[in-house]
């Protein structure tokens, strides 16, 4: 025993202070307590809510878009209706398809009734059935809502100087004979955003530098090690079939075509944290690792949020 | 769970306290300063390992274990509103008395002891103390039950000693003086 032990426990009192009592009244506690806490159904629950939530949205959403029954040829539509909403994507493979409703797709051109719907407009109006013809090339994927509330989906083909429609529910082939309304189109639609690859790299750094910084202040700020990187095999095991499902997701999202979407993305990555986070306070919130979770999770979101701002 | 296991667990609690509680409460004190509520702390630390046990893994050992529950736990309820209201008041209290030759001598007593001491240093010097010779343990382990590193944990011994010397009279730090990291 260390001198300052000894004076330490001379000082506070050396008779015992951990009586039976508390022992008993500790005892009858946990036994309360193992009755009651046979499932832990509060995290279950939020993960389920916000599951259903974001698959509600998804729902009501993206899905929406094929929603309206589709009476009309584009050419009728044209010429009896007026666009209210355009989005239009790059897209230069035909057995995929890119734009959707105006807010829910990432990396679309979106335009509200005005000078671009009008020229849209003025081509659809000169458009002819016609034959699917191999001369064109599929280059854009156009999502178009009338003014009745019709939406259709068309894939943009083009030939040299010539375009075509191809409306992708009723499988029917448009051309545009109409020259000027053709140049008129396409003067406007090809005013392509220069790609900066060093501001796309230096951001990119930013982005990675900025939540390393962020994680290491979380860690410093409350003491979290860092080391070991698993609590124990179980929290291992957790973590990697976690990394299992989320590949297997990712990889489905990408194969259905859903990542273009922007809730789709945002369950993407909001679902996989929530658990994550759910996992890091379940197996180590004694050492407060979901604290590094929850501000990883809210990092990407910003980020997230930020990067749907800036291609919108 | 069938009530042979529950009966075979509150034993093994039982056994587990009986060996263990005594100093985790008076860690628990060290720390927050009220017996009552180093008794809540220890309630909470015994609940938590009972409900938990396999999460011990064994890697330290049971005493280092317990000891770290018992420091986070007393770290949660010294960052608690409950604890923050609770010093409020004691303040407030305290600035409404009267002072008086007799209360100033007695406090002026006080304030040489050990104990008195040491309350009066901040908590991450205070804490090292308690962990290094209150509770024996090596600096390793301390930086392990606090989450930090092992020259973080010698650092703040350093100063805690001499921050500690500063409020001693001579004749108790020379006591103290002998255990040297």
């Amino acid at each position: 025993m260390t001198s300052f032990k000894n004076k330490l426990d001379k000082e506070i009192g050396e008779a015992p202070r951990f009586t039976k009592a508390l022992q008993q009244r500790i005892v009858h506690s946990a036994e309360q307590q193992q009755h009651k806490q046979s499932r832990n159904w509060q995290y279950p629950t939020m993960i389920v809510g916000a599951i259903v939530t974001l698959l509600f949205l998804f729902i009501v959403g993206p899905l929406q878009q094929t929603a309206y029954p589709q009476h009309a040829s584009i050419i009728e539509l044209a010429q009896n209706e007026e666009i209210q909403q355009l989005s239009i994507a790059s897209n230069w493979n035909e057995n995929s398809f890119k734009a959707g409703r105006t807010g829910w797709v990432i990396g679309q051109q979106q335009y509200e009734k005005g000078a671009e719907t009008k020229l849209i407009e003025n081509v659809l109006r000169h458009a002819v059935a016609a034959h699917i013809n191999d001369n064109y090339h599929v280059i854009n994927n156009m999502w178009v809502e009338f003014g009745n509330g019709q939406t259709v989906k068309l894939s943009m083909y083009k030939n040299m100087e010539q375009l075509a429609f191809l409306d992708k529910k009723t499988n029917t082939f448009y051309i545009v004979n109409d020259e000027q309304a053709v140049t008129a189109f396409t003067d406007f639609n090809f005013k392509e955003v220069p790609f900066k690859f060093t501001a796309f790299l230096l951001l990119s750094i930013a982005i990675i530098f900025g939540a390393w910084v962020t994680e290491r202040a979380v860690r410093w700020k409350f003491n979290i090690p860092k080391e070991p990187k698993y609590v124990n095999d179980k929290h291992q095991k957790t973590i990697y079939i976690l990394r299992f499902i989320n590949v297997i997701v990712l990889s489905i999202f990408n194969l259905k075509q859903w990542i273009i979407f922007i809730a789709a993305d945002f369950a993407l990555i909001l679902l996989p944290m929530l658990v994550l986070i759910a996992t890091e306070y379940y197996f180590g919130r004694h050492e407060k690792r979901h604290y590094v979770a929850v501000i990883n999770a809210v990092y990407l979101l910003i980020v997230f949020i930020a990067f749907v701002i800036w291609v919108q | 769970m069938n009530d042979k296991g529950g009966a075979r667990l509150s034993e093994h609690l039982t056994a587990i306290m009986a060996e263990h509680g005594e100093y985790c409460l008076r860690v628990a004190y060290l720390y927050v300063r009220d017996w009552s509520i180093a008794e809540e702390i220890v309630q909470d630390v015994f609940l938590a390992y009972y409900l938990q046990q396999d999460r011990f893994e064994q890697r330290a050992s049971l005493k280092t274990y317990l000891v770290k529950i018992t420091v986070h736990k007393s770290h949660d309820y010294l960052r608690s509103w409950k604890n923050k209201r609770h010093q409020l008041f004691g303040k407030l209290h305290f600035g409404a008395s009267k002072r008086t030759p007799e209360r100033d001598l007695i406090q002026a007593h006080e304030r040489v002891t050990l104990q008195a001491a040491l309350f009066e240093l901040p908590i991450s010097y205070r804490e090292v103390l308690i962990l290094y010779y209150y509770q024996e343990l090596k600096v390793r382990e301390i930086a392990e039950v606090l989450g930090s590193t092992d020259n973080t944990v010698k650092t703040r011994l350093r100063r805690a000693r001499q921050l500690l010397q500063n409020k001693l009279e001579q004749s108790d730090w020379e006591v103290l003086g002998d255990d040297i990291f």
